[in-house]
């Protein structure tokens, strides 16, 4: 491997920032590496196109999951593990912490960052989906200050967002969930461990007196940019719990994926797997409210 | 060509080389240090023959850049037991015939002494999931996932 760049390391948010600006040419910055270092392997030549590596992984204000007044605050450096062995994060977003806990496998797991997740935006990106569904917001730094965008507007396409060169992912803020919050997370895989998601969906929902206050419905890898399923929320919300037709709604779940898509080479297998996950979501949000 | 200097532990003995920034941690340890019992297999972090472990925990060496250890410390199969006697997790692989080729058997033990190190007494459900991502093409795993759950036991009567 042939390099003229240059490697860059430093425990300084500031430092950091100011080496994004005043550096010649771009400056890539790694944490995990795990997507990174796939893509170097696959296209030798990726690497003459930075300027240099800036590895952030010592950065402290990256790092570490905390509860704030009324939000939980998520580091961009927090890896897959630390959100699976997150005792907060387990009992407040359970979708989150399946999610990652789905992602790749142990190594992977313990390399691999959420921040990483998000900014690399690949559309089987799985913790994208319980961030939207969470109506998380990420924090990015940059020399001028910092900007708060909802993770929902993050995602242009597939692999870009709307990140500038000059920010980088600071942490992410979670809404503290309302009491009772149900939150599911299902995938499909073609094995269990090491698996890229074909197909996954995130719900999440408040049931109060026998009504369903608030839903969210986010599935991944359908569609090409993390966004909830509006059309079929606003059907489900205001419903009675015991009424919900799950066979019907769940339908009306594969026409909206559809409607985003077009109808596209994976669209036979797509649709009645998305319908199939709605609706195993809803069947188990009615049992656990009717539960309660 | 800029080379970064690191300084790391590498199997308890402290270790300062100049890599290159693209580097990764799999190339310096065979290429480099010569500890050839790291197994390159799949090179994007899918098969586990790389795996190593960094500060404690399992890690594919393909997907780390050498760089990024400076101050850290990496354990090789190379250092698991000692000079004259081999680590309990390595006998309890001879005796239950965990190894067949033996070209996964250095990252397997590296996942599954990550684990041991974390956890005493691991339920099977644990040992399957730190074995994860492993891939096995000759024995299958079921002596693998006895082998490791002999050396718990033999860990834990210690």
């Amino acid at each position: 491997m042939t390099e003229d760049i240059k490697f860059f390391q430093t425990d300084n948010l500031e430092a950091a920032l100011e080496l994004l600006v005043e550096s010649s040419g771009v400056i890539k910055p790694v944490a995990g590496g795990t997507d990174l270092m796939v893509k170097i392997r696959e296209d030798r030549e990726l690497l003459q196109q930075f300027a240099g590596i800036l590895d952030i992984t010592n950065i402290s204000e990256l790092q570490g999951i905390a509860q704030e007044q009324d939000f939980v605050r998520i580091g961009a450096l927090v890896t897959h593990r630390e959100i699976i062995e997150s005792e907060l994060l387990q009992e407040k977003y359970p979708a989150l912490v399946d999610a990652a806990r789905a992602i790749g496998s142990t190594p992977i797991r313990n390399r691999a960052t959420i921040g990483g997740n998000v900014c690399n935006a690949a559309a089987c990106a799985d913790t994208l989906g319980p961030l939207v569904a969470f109506e998380a917001e990420v924090v990015l730094a940059s020399q001028a200050g910092e900007r708060v965008v909802p993770v929902a507007d993050l995602v242009e396409e597939p692999y870009q967002t709307i990140i500038r060169q000059d920010e980088l992912l600071r942490h992410f803020r979670l809404p503290l969930p309302a009491e009772g919050t149900f939150s599911s997370f299902q995938k499909i895989g073609r094995r269990q461990a090491a698996a890229i998601t074909r197909i996954s969906l995130v719900l999440a929902a408040r049931v109060s007196q026998g009504k369903v206050e608030h839903i969210k419905i986010v599935p991944g890898s359908a569609i090409p940019v993390p966004e909830p399923l509006t059309a079929l929320e606003k059907r489900i919300k205001g419903q009675k719990i015991g009424e919900i037709d799950s066979r019907e709604l769940s339908a009306l779940a594969g026409e909206e994926m559809v409607k985003i898509t077009g109808e596209r080479w994976s669209t036979p297998y797509k649709k009645p797997a998305l319908t199939t996950l709605v609706r195993r979501a809803l069947v188990e949000l009615k049992e656990v409210a009717e539960n309660e | 060509m800029s080379k970064v200097k690191v300084a790391f532990t590498l199997n308890d003995q402290e270790i300062s080389l100049l890599v290159q920034p693209g580097e990764r941690l799999l190339d310096t340890i065979r290429d480099r240090l010569n500890l050839t019992g790291t197994k390159e297999g799949c090179g994007v972090g899918e098969c586990g023959a790389c795996t190593v472990m960094l500060d404690g925990q399992a890690v594919n060496s393909c997907l780390v850049l050498t760089a990024q250890v400076d101050g850290r410390e990496v354990r090789t199969v190379e250092g698991l037991g000692g000079e004259e006697e081999v680590d309990k997790l390595q006998q309890a692989f001879i005796d239950h015939q965990a190894v067949q080729c033996g070209f996964c058997t250095p990252g397997m033990l590296m996942s599954a002494r990550a684990l041991l190190n974390d956890t005493s007494s691991p339920t099977r459900e644990d040992i399957k999931t730190a074995l994860d991502g492993n891939l096995c093409r000759c024995t299958g795993y079921k002596q693998i996932v006895e082998a490791v759950e002999a050396a718990a036991e033999a860990e834990g009567a210690d």
